[in-house]
């Protein structure tokens, strides 16, 4: 019974404390400024108490008689910049005839007091909580009724560095980083043009993430853009953790195998892409940028592609391919011919598989499968690893499994081989996220090939192909500009033409300015009479 | 039709025009052999191009009817009994068609690949890839088919490529030994088992752009089909000779079985076997498309998937009833002999006569 009435005793102080907490957020909501300094400074210190860096502080101007409180977060704000931008000049503040005529004040302090154009009015304690929180500095004057918010954000951020994931040898070496304004500087400096715009979004009930959707109008499909400009605004969630998840929420079927947009921590890509049509969106927080719409032929473009001869880009890019098909199809090939279609390969190599296999336990199945997944088990535990224990502990693997396994007779010799073919092959894409696809349709044709053989891995590869098909990134078809075909493109696709022939933006990506390079200064034949 | 429509249809026309005829023959094509004797292998092309008229003269009759089928001329014109009397005509001949080459396939890959799988589940299989590139309409299983088509071509190349160090000029002469009557019956013989396009492209031209372009891409797509078996069936009668290739009923791959160039490479069905694998499960993607569309075109788009999923039940449970190669090989000749033809003629000429009657009509 005691115990009951403790607990109806902590129940009714918890009840309190919320409806005073409750009694704040109302007043916040409907709250407008006072004219009193004190009494403003306080209602944030009560809003904010639980607010680590809160500082809040009241003056009074030397001629002008006026006293003036501000309030700013200490961790997210500029400190030089308050004391030397808006505290200095303030406090000098000189007396005229508009002292007591708060609006003209106000008009004065901004134009002719504090040293930034970043000024914004609010007489709503709800807005100017968000500000303070946003790492702006508020500024009550005395009498007035309204607030100036000061832009003093200042976060601690990474310099520009070089990509890490994205190495190219003939592009820049500048990556996007975690700082919103400093990646759109980056987009900026390569489109230096009034038709790239920015629309920003605040995605996020709790983290209030900036979100920016980036496009070069006249060259973007407006369609496009007013599209992904409403999926992005319905995003109703509680944070937003970076570009992965806002893709995830406004892409066509999120359950798909293949990825549908593009991430890319390369400016220059970026800008390569919205040249094109597309639309990018960046997140605060991200180093990364998305690309939509996308197409499956973009995760095996990369920057040097743009900066090397067409045919040497041409053969580099031909090997990509190749390489995503071996990755895919080497190991389920390997099944058909060691369990169902012996025949198929010539005599002396099927002597050697099945030599290989003499004393090898399991069937060659459970052998496979389990290998594959070894190899994925130690490819996650070296990227996870910090620098060099992720070294070691893939040289301790190659050891053991790649020596010691076969010594023991738990697996073939031939089987390593294949397994660490279809493992190199599938790093040689130049997308990440694709080679986490290659691997489950590598799983996929495993299965198909162990209960069909050859006809089985066919029929896989025609699902496969199907199933590409069937997916389209915001309209457009995945495996555009080939099909549907579309001359201007296809020919960036498997090969890099030259850029004389490649004059026109894809049809479906841009649907009205479709001239990308024109005909001036290209001098040899391919620039004046290409199409 | 929008941009991207325009763009699918005209690029796609001439390989979905080749894989519409790549139908049974590509398995038993050398039975032409024992109809037209030594000269099959021009017969094949001389029958292929034989067509030209019909697809065109379905290419022209489908003006009116853009986005419907052919069969919606027969409404106004001479009847819906008739329409109805030739669309269920026209869906009992695609799925017998349909159950002809599985049948014919499944036993191939039977013989060759799978020797201790029963033939039920390599049609279940193929079942099942064909619904799913058939199941989401018209568009996607034209842009599937585009590429797997391209995909067969290289393979086949690939096969053909190799076979020529083996071929031998005197396995292919005296190439004109036969005589006019057997010219004759093998060309038609040959346009029959190539009619299964004309079939397709009654259900799907309307669907396509009507443009002098589409025509050109149409022509495109046959003369290649033509140009392309006859090339296949003269490197592989040059391999292995007249006499073996005409005698063996699964015609190409056993051939590729028999190519080993430079004694190490052996093996190369494999490069058979995927246009095989491709081009049934197309031509059924195909079959299960053109009777599902027409009877949902009828009864309300909503009940396309339902319908095609039990066309695909009924199809398999033939197949698993029939369940034998020689059922199919005679269900096949049977039909490219006495019935593709005809029926495609017959249909065309009453679509012809009804629209005449539909214009005369509208003219009073």
């Amino acid at each position: 019974m005691k115990k009951y009435t403790i607990n109806a005793k902590k129940l009714r102080n918890r009840r309190s404390k919320h409806r005073s907490e409750d009694k704040i957020q109302a007043s916040i909501k409907n709250g407008h400024v006072y004219t009193d300094v004190e009494m403003n400074l306080k209602f944030i210190s009560d809003s904010l108490c639980k607010f680590t860096g809160l500082v809040t502080g009241e003056f009074e101007t030397n001629e002008a008689r006026k006293k003036v409180g501000i309030a700013y977060l200490s961790s997210m704000s500029d400190k030089d910049f308050i004391n030397k931008g808006i505290l200095e000049p303030l406090l000098s503040l000189q007396a005229a005839d508009d002292s007591y005529n708060e609006e003209r004040l106000i008009s004065r302090i901004k134009k002719n007091c504090i040293r930034t154009a970043n000024i914004k009015e609010s007489d709503n304690f709800q807005i100017l909580i968000n500000e303070i929180i946003g790492g702006n500095t508020v500024v009550f004057i005395e009498y007035s009724t309204t607030a100036l918010c000061v832009n003093t954000r200042k976060l601690e951020k990474r310099s520009i560095e070089s990509p890490q994931n994205e190495t190219n040898l003939l592009s820049s070496k500048d990556a996007f980083s975690e700082d919103i304004e400093t990646n759109c500087s980056l987009l900026i400096r390569r489109l230096n043009t009034k038709k790239l715009n920015f629309h920003e979004i605040s995605i996020g009930k709790l983290s209030r993430t900036s979100v920016k959707l980036v496009w070069v109008s006249e060259v973007a499909n407006e369609d496009l853009v007013e599209e992904v400009k409403r999926r992005l605004e319905q995003i109703d969630t509680d944070i937003a953790h970076g570009i992965g998840q806002i893709s995830e929420f406004i892409e066509d079927r999120p359950l798909s195998l293949y990825p549908k947009y593009l991430q890319t921590e390369r400016p220059d890509f970026t800008a390569m892409f919205l040249s094109e049509g597309r639309v990018g969106i960046l997140c605060d927080g991200s180093p990364f940028a998305m690309i939509a719409p996308t197409t499956f032929w973009d995760f095996f473009k990369t920057m040097d592609d743009y900066n090397d001869t067409p045919i040497s880009v041409s053969f580099s890019r031909i090997v990509r391919y190749l390489a995503f098909f071996i990755s895919v199809i080497i190991s389920p090939l390997y099944l058909c011919f060691v369990t169902y279609n012996h025949i198929i390969v010539p005599p002396e190599l099927a002597l050697n598989f099945s030599k290989g296999r003499e004393n090898v336990p399991f069937p060659t199945i459970v052998e496979l499968l389990f290998m594959t997944f070894m190899l994925n088990i130690i490819k996650e535990a070296g990227l996870r690893m910090p620098g060099t224990f992720g070294y070691f502990a893939g040289t301790l693997s190659a050891i053991i499994i790649g020596q010691a396994a076969v010594t023991a007779g738990y697996v073939s010799a031939s089987l390593i081989i294949i397994i660490a073919i279809s493992a190199i092959t599938s790093f040689s894409i130049s997308n990440a996220t694709l080679v986490n696809t290659s691997r489950i349709f590598n799983y996929t044709l495993v299965a198909c090939s162990s209960i069909f053989g050859i006809f089985g891995l066919f029929c896989g590869i025609i699902f496969i192909v199907g199933y590409i098909c069937r997916i389209s990134s915001f309209g457009v078809p995945y495996i555009y500009p080939l099909l549907p075909y579309d001359a201007s493109g296809a020919k960036n696709t498997i090969i890099r033409a030259p850029f004389s022939i490649l004059r026109k933006r894809p049809k479906l990506f841009s649907l009205t300015n479709r001239t990308k390079i024109g005909t001036k200064g290209i001098t040899h034949k391919g620039g004046k009479n290409g199409r | 039709m929008d941009v991207e429509d325009k763009m699918l249809a005209l690029q796609t026309i001439p390989t979905v025009a080749l894989a519409s005829m790549a139908g049974p023959g590509i398995i038993i094509g050398a039975y032409l052999g024992k109809i037209a004797g030594r000269s099959f292998s021009l017969a094949i092309p001389a029958g292929i191009i034989l067509l030209l008229p019909l697809f065109l003269w379905c290419l022209s009759l489908s003006k009116n009817y853009s986005g419907k089928s052919l069969f919606n001329s027969f409404e106004k014109g001479i009847g819906s009994i008739f329409m109805y009397f030739f669309i269920f005509t026209y869906i009992v001949i695609n799925l017998i068609l349909s159950v002809s080459y599985l049948l014919i396939f499944s036993e191939t890959v039977k013989t060759f690949f799978l020797e201790n799988t029963p033939i039920w589940a390599i049609i279940l299989v193929s079942m099942i890839v064909s619904l799913f590139i058939a199941a989401d309409g018209f568009h996607i299983m034209l842009r599937a088919v585009s590429l797997l088509t391209y995909s067969a071509v290289i393979s086949f190349m690939v096969i053909h490529a190799f076979g020529l160090p083996e071929f031998k000029m005197e396995n292919i002469t005296p190439i004109f030994d036969s005589t006019w009557i057997q010219f004759l019956k093998g060309t038609l013989f040959s346009a029959g088992l190539s009619c299964e396009g004309v079939i397709f492209y009654i259900a799907v031209s309307p669907m396509l752009p009507k443009t002098k372009k589409a025509a050109v891409y149409v022509v495109i797509g046959i003369v290649g089909w033509a140009i392309y078996f006859f090339i296949g069936n003269l490197i592989s009668v040059g391999v292995v000779g007249f006499e073996i290739y005409v005698s063996d009923p699964h015609g190409a791959l056993s051939v590729a079985r028999n190519i080993h160039p430079f004694a190490f490479i052996s093996g190369l069905e494999i490069f058979t076997l995927y246009p095989f694998v491709v081009a049934a499960i197309v031509k059924t993607s195909f079959y299960l498309y053109s009777s599902a569309s027409i009877i949902s075109e009828r009864f309300g788009r909503k009940i396309y998937q339902p319908v095609i999923i039990i066309l695909a039940l009924l199809v398999f449970a033939a197949c698993a009833y029939l369940e034998d190669f020689n059922n199919g090989f005679i269900i096949s000749t049977f039909l490219a002999q006495y019935v593709l033809l005809p029926f495609c003629m017959i249909t065309l000429f009453s679509m012809w006569l009804s629209d005449r009657f539909n214009m005369r009509s509208a003219e009073k």
